[in-house]
């Protein structure tokens, strides 16, 4: 998948990721460089700066097997800014699909 | 590569951020092999799988870098950049409430208002001395250090940003100025400017006193015996030996009291500019 694309919808996924259930990094990772092919080392960064930005929230949890899980949670900043991103991203997805010649996915 | 030499490369390519910020992010990449290693995975299975350190690390240098968005800027800041000169020279270098957003733009400073044009109407605006000078340099700094961590650095158009004169962004202050400039005057440099002339003019006297004084002791008591005249010739050259340490005084007293009083009248004089300057906004 083209790089760009990648870089332009990982806000959304790992904010769409985080909307029903708190996940930690590694969970997040595993999944996104599953599904879309990026390496696990961005999405912490990622998470970072969406933490920075307030739009997600982190905290230490312990667990079964292995150290202790640094658990992200979506803020209500974040849940408005995913709401947004998800208009534009839907937006964006009908009319590109208008042009190259797709009505619906 | 393993997890130690994974970290290690990290941790020594994020040098550049503040320390406690490298503890952070080592923490999470170490917690990330860990769990890999509970999952029965190779450490360098894992490694491979994160990117290398240098790519993980430059994402975070660049994310150090605020991003710019011009579209955020406009709508939080429409009318006013964040230069505010405040009374008496002093200036506010970073933006307060809603000019936040294009200090931390650029850098904590506005671009310098020289090459940007005039909106609405508004005069042009000259731009801030020193201030100007380090918008700019601060500017420069941004750039290149966006060009060392290889990310695109998108700048802003400068020129479409509506400009004021900053004189309009802070209220006009001229009673407050005008006020602390009367009362300091009377209140603490006409006080102080007395006493420094009186003890000038001591200091000028002084020598002069005690000089004449001598000889008037000497020549108008004929009457004294030799001994007293002896202590008296002593006192007249330590008199004269004590004038030469003075005239040193005497020079410098006379500099400093004199550029004293220039500075400070320089210094009313662009108070009461400023005021007059803003005084109609």
């Amino acid at each position: 998948m083209n790089v760009q694309f990648k870089k332009g919808v990982l806000d959304l996924c790992v904010l769409a990721m985080l909307k029903d259930s708190d996940q930690y990094g590694y969970e997040l990772a595993s999944t996104l460089s599953e599904t879309i092919m990026i390496s696990d080392g961005t999405v912490y960064p990622l998470l970072r700066k969406l933490a920075s930005d307030g739009l997600v929230a982190s905290y230490l949890q312990e667990s079964q097997s292995g150290p202790p899980r640094k658990y992200y949670s979506l803020t209500a900043m974040g849940k408005i800014r995913l709401q947004e991103l998800l208009d534009d991203w839907n937006a964006f997805t009908a009319s590109v699909n208008k042009i190259v010649g797709r009505e619906s996915v | 590569m393993n997890k130690k030499d994974y970290i290690s490369a990290l941790r020594a390519q994020l040098k550049r951020l503040p320390s406690d910020d490298v503890e952070d992010i080592v923490k999470e990449f170490e917690t990330h092999f860990e769990i890999g290693i509970s999952e029965g995975k190779k450490e360098s299975e894992i490694a491979a799988k994160l990117g290398s350190p240098e790519e993980v690390a430059q994402i975070y240098l660049s994310d150090s870098i605020p991003a710019f968005d011009m579209a955020n800027v406009q709508n939080a800041c429409p009318p006013v950049m964040p230069m505010v000169p405040v009374k008496t020279g002093m200036v506010i270098d970073r933006g307060v409430g809603p000019q936040t957003a294009a200090g931390f733009a650029t850098g904590g400073y506005a671009k310098p208002l020289q090459n940007a044009s005039p909106k609405n109407g508004s005069p042009k605006p000259e731009p801030d001395g020193p201030l100007a000078h380090k918008g700019a340099k601060d500017h420069e700094e941004y750039v290149k250090t966006g060009a060392q961590t290889g990310k695109k650095v998108d700048l802003p158009d400068y020129s479409q940003y509506p400009t004021q004169d900053p004189s309009h962004v802070v209220p006009a202050s001229k009673e407050h100025n005008t006020l602390f400039a009367v009362l300091f005057t009377i209140f603490v440099f006409i006080p102080a400017w007395i006493l420094a002339l009186a003890l000038l003019i001591a200091l000028i006297a002084w020598p002069v006193v005690t000089g004449i004084g001598t000889v008037l002791l000497f020549s108008w008591v004929p009457g004294l015996s030799a001994g007293v005249a002896a202590g008296t010739i002593c006192l007249g050259i330590s008199t004269a030996l004590a004038t030469i340490g003075e005239i040193l005084v005497v020079f410098f007293a006379i500099k400093w009291f004199v550029l004293g009083t220039i500075a400070y009248i320089r210094y009313i004089g662009k108070i009461m500019s400023k005021d007059s300057k803003g005084g109609n906004a």
